[in-house]
């Protein structure tokens, strides 16, 4: 490939930083930049125009093995000064219902089916979320076979401008909930999302008010306003 | 209560922090290391969840990241680059390099819409942020999405024709030129 095109240069710099030069291709531009100060400066230039979708993305926190599989990587002693991770489970949400004080608005209907070995979307738990007049806001339907939620949006929620729904997987560890996205709020919208753990790592769903696109720490910042165990704790 | 007084995330946590903690682990400061993995994982493990999909997968390509981290801490130059886009460089590169590697387990139909950046809140975006911002208004639809998809969710240029259902060709040149205006938009 010609790499003295100076209209070439910037657009592998820029397919670079966005990721869609791939395969041998993106080998190769990497081999140039190393020894290129110009796609080097192209690249930066690049990293720093698009950061700010990168900092758009909803953080979460990473479990705490992965911080001692880098210290055994980089051969540092395991202790380290750090923050006890022994936390007892729900810790959290007390926190919060403390510091929030609100009362959950929640009344849930529960169904527990068996799981089944299929291929198609197949519910083990459903979960319906209620409003404080005891009507049915949304539907939460859960593959756990699949690790798979499906939101249905029964009725319009009304939000102010600035705050947006989180929708949490709250895990059985007692660790921080996952965040499963961002709960539509348009009646008959729905929202699919495959979750990153397993969801018989989790003991139920909670929903957080959060600020417009979700939390920007990776955990609740907001009161919680439902929350619907699907298994004892 | 370690979440509650938890990392904040490293859009709002000061980049002159960073860059003294970063200064100092490549004094070997471990302490300092620490601190930086403590402010800067969870947003650098989010990256890596939206490209990889997978949990495991996220950890290792977060594990790498900080290992390099750790490693090229002496080669930051602060007039070159911000520390957390430095940071999220290595993350995301780790991260597509991984992809290349494995396929995605998560069939791309099932990925949620409703994270999708544009609908996720720019009021998200510090200030500082509000040009990218505007230039991506300008951009046709198909072409923003195309480049949210492609640097957020790590979208190859098949994968976005699959899920646009639109030619191969037609999607690259979508992000041809949706790169050249946002350039030409962002130094105006």
């Amino acid at each position: 490939m010609n790499y003295q095109n100076e209209q070439l240069r910037e657009a592998l710099a820029a397919q670079y930083v966005l990721g869609t030069l791939r395969g041998s291709a993106r080998l190769r531009f990497e081999r140039w930049l190393n020894q290129d100060p110009d796609l080097q400066n192209r690249t930066g230039y690049w990293e720093q125009a698009l950061q700010p979708l990168a900092d758009q993305v909803v953080p979460v926190q990473p479990p705490s093995r992965v911080w001692t599989s880098i210290q055994t990587r980089l051969g540092m002693q395991a202790s380290l000064p750090g923050k006890s991770q022994a936390t007892s489970r729900l810790h959290w949400l007390r926190g919060a219902w403390v510091s929030f004080g609100l009362a959950a608005l929640l009344v849930a209907v529960l169904v527990f089916g068996p799981a089944e070995e299929v291929t198609r979307f197949t519910p083990d738990i459903e979960v319906a979320l209620q409003n404080e007049l005891a009507q049915p806001v949304w539907k939460v339907d859960a593959d756990s076979s699949k690790d798979t939620v499906v939101v249905s949006t029964v009725r319009n929620v009304r939000l102010p401008d600035d705050k947006s729904l989180e929708l949490w997987l709250v895990l059985e560890s007692g660790e921080p909930p996952i965040s499963l996205g961002l709960m539509p709020t348009e009646q008959g919208r729905k929202y699919v999302v495959k979750s990153s753990t397993p969801l018989r790592e989790g003991i139920g769903f909670a929903v957080s008010l959060e600020p417009r696109g979700g939390s920007p720490t990776g955990v609740a910042t907001g009161p919680i306003l439902y929350i619907q165990t699907y298994r004892e704790t | 209560m370690l979440w509650i007084s938890c990392p904040r995330n490293f859009v709002v946590a000061e980049n002159q922090q960073l860059e003294q903690l970063l200064a100092r682990t490549a004094l070997r400061d471990r302490a300092a290391f620490q601190q930086l993995y403590n402010l800067t994982s969870p947003h650098l493990f989010g990256v890596a969840l939206r490209i990889l999909h997978t949990r495991s997968l996220a950890e290792e390509a977060l594990q790498d990241a900080f290992v390099q981290i750790w490693q090229k801490a002496g080669e930051y130059r602060a007039d070159k680059a911000q520390v957390n886009t430095w940071m999220t460089s290595i993350t995301r590169y780790r991260a597509l390099d991984m992809l290349r590697k494995s396929a995605r387990e998560t069939p791309l139909e099932e990925l949620p819409d409703s994270v999708m950046p544009e609908q996720q809140g720019a009021q998200m975006m510090a200030a500082e942020n509000a040009d990218l911002e505007l230039c991506m208004e300008e951009l046709q639809n198909e072409q923003r999405e195309c480049i949210a998809l492609a640097y957020v969710d790590g979208y190859s240029h098949q994968e976005l024709s699959d899920r646009l259902d639109t030619p191969l060709g037609t999607v690259k040149s979508w992000i041809r030129r949706g790169l050249q205006q946002l350039k030409e938009c962002l130094q105006r």
